[in-house]
């Protein structure tokens, strides 16, 4: 497998393409480090994760289209290799943009950074690591699945799209507030009474602590958690009550998720790729 | 013209990806009719039980299916040579390029009229009707075609010229998250209000809430707002926006037709310029 890792990285950094991608990370970093208020804004998470969307597929759709894919399995290597090779390759080098994105980043937002301990900050950096590593694998196992390299460009760039959506209506699901409240006034506009109603809308019982879980498990959902855990930092916290943010100790259990999430789809991917007859 | 215009018409209508196109925006607009009067049966009273708002929200996400539409409608083209083979039979690049702007042109204001279609039809029986004054609807119902032009024109002018089928489609998919995202940014930016209500000021060194409004920095005044607001009303993100979500006729509305038709033909003339000078594969 190591001749297809170093022929893959070979071909990889000689095409322009990467270069491109290597420059839009950087220039989103630096924009997102720019317009760091308190934390960052997720908005650039999902303009790299877009540019990885890109880079993924139109690589492997080059591979499909060229029968770059049947030949290695030609020359004696077996479609299970060729997955993991793909999905390595693509790793380390979606890994090496999100170096590339914080490197961009981190000088610009400083401010904001200053405050979080080194500890938070790493836990974090690791979170970020993992993620991507979720988004990889959930794209290359899509792209490596699509043979027609255009509708797999596009299913990548709508998956991203498709998690972000996803983990914003879960997230409103779950935020939505157990109790609401109705005022009731008089003839001279004077509040009487108010009301405290149960919101119908209240998600409670199993279907919370499912959601709860999706949510951390989709790679998008996890940035806002994220995000809070650096703005945590940069607010004045003598005005904030202490409980306000116990929720963000799930945080560190979001690489596990991202790894459950990464066995689950890789797997399933290896599977079926395994089964499928190259063009 | 007229052979290649009905030729492109029946492949159109023959393949699958333009009713994939009429079902996703059908089913969006489904969608979203049964996921309010789910509210409104959930929520009584609460302001859920009208399709306001509803009739121009797929408009905000419509770059996304003429990027995916176009991008797989044109770049097959591409891939299968049949511009080359077109020529061979005597038609100019001017009117193959007309051709498929006329054609991906009806199929998108077809699949936005499916999306209307559905959110009509399905709101008569399950929602009260709308509060929004009839004119406010008609009038937007006219902006939002002439949108739907813009955007489509936008797009051909990206796929026609791309050789790569591929490219073409991640080319055009970031064109549209670009002008969605931009126009939402444009929008946030003129929101912002010229006072902050709230804001922390300093007193006696120590970061106390202002008692009285302050300005807002960020607050655009001038020829940048100016600029701004050009650029809302001139881009189809903006005018998305304007269209679905504002939900109110802002005074210049006249500028938006004007706008999507200017765009329109600024973009088809630089993609027929384009286009003609290109060897085709």
């Amino acid at each position: 497998m190591s001749n297809l890792l170093r022929a893959g990285f070979t071909r990889y950094l000689k095409h322009p393409l990467t270069a491109l991608v290597a420059v839009a990370s950087l220039i989103i970093g630096l924009l997102g480090g720019r317009n760091a208020v308190y934390t960052i804004d997720d908005v650039y998470l999902i303009a790299l994760f877009i540019a990885f969307a890109a880079f993924i597929s139109l690589f492997v759709g080059r591979e499909h289209g060229e029968g770059g894919f049947r030949n290695k399995a030609v020359t004696g290597y077996t479609k299970g290799q060729i997955f993991l090779s793909e999905w390595l390759l693509h790793t380390v080098f979606c890994l090496c943009l999100l170096l590339l994105f914080l490197i961009g980043f981190a000088p610009l937002a400083q401010e904001a950074l200053a405050p979080v301990p080194a500890r938070v900050l790493a836990l974090i950096t690791l979170c970020f690591v993992m993620m991507t590593v979720a988004v990889v694998t959930l794209l290359c196992t899509l792209s490596l699945l699509v043979s027609q390299r255009a509708v797999s460009a596009i299913l990548s760039v709508l998956l991203v799209i498709g998690l972000l959506f996803a983990s914003y209506k879960i997230e409103e699901a779950l935020s939505t507030p157990q109790y609401y409240y109705t005022s009731h006034y008089d003839e001279q506009n004077e509040l009487v009474w108010e009301e405290q109603k149960e919101s119908p809308l209240y998600v409670e019982g199993a279907a919370r602590t499912l959601l709860t879980h999706l949510n951390y498990a989709i790679p998008l959902g996890q940035s806002e958690p994220l995000i809070q855990c650096i703005g945590v930092w940069n607010y004045d916290v003598s005005w904030i009550d202490e409980h306000s943010y116990s929720h963000l100790k799930i945080v560190k259990f979001f690489p596990l998720y991202s790894l459950g999430l990464t066995i689950t789809i890789g797997g399933i991917g290896y599977v079926i790729f395994r089964r499928r007859d190259l063009k | 013209m007229k052979n290649l215009l009905s030729a492109t018409f029946a492949r159109l209508f023959k393949g699958k990806l333009f009713w994939i196109g009429m079902l996703a925006m059908g089913g969006f607009g489904a969608v979203a009719t049964i996921a309010r009067a789910r509210d409104a049966y959930i929520l009584q009273d609460m302001g859920y039980d009208t399709p306001d708002g509803l009739l121009f929200i797929g408009l905000t996400y419509f770059l996304i299916t003429a990027a995916v539409f176009d991008s797989l409608f044109i770049g097959a083209e591409h891939a299968d040579g049949t511009w080359r083979n077109k020529l061979i039979v005597g038609q100019g690049k001017v009117q193959i390029y007309l051709t498929y702007l006329t054609v991906t042109t009806a199929a998108t204001l077809l699949m936005h009229l499916a999306y209307i279609g559905v959110v009509l039809g399905l709101s008569a029986p399950l929602l009260n009707p709308f509060l929004t004054p009839t004119k406010m609807n008609v009038v937007f119902f006219f902006c939002s075609l002439a949108t739907v032009v813009a955007m489509n024109a936008l797009m051909v002018t990206l796929c026609m010229l791309i050789q790569s089928r591929a490219v073409i489609a991640v080319s055009a998919m970031l064109l549209a998250i670009g002008l969605m995202m931009g126009g939402m940014t444009i929008y946030q930016t003129l929101s912002a209000p010229e006072f902050l209500e709230s804001a922390i000021v300093s007193i006696d060194g120590m970061p106390m809430p202002s008692p009285d409004p302050v300005p807002n920095p960020k607050y655009l005044t001038g020829a940048k707002r100016t600029f701004f607001q050009f650029l809302h009303d001139f881009l189809p993100g903006g005018q998305a926006l304007t269209i679905g979500m504002t939900g109110e006729l802002p005074e210049s509305v006249w500028r938006l037709p004007v706008f999507s038709a200017l765009l329109t033909l600024l973009s088809t003339l630089g993609g027929a310029w384009g286009f003609r000078r290109r060897d085709l594969k």
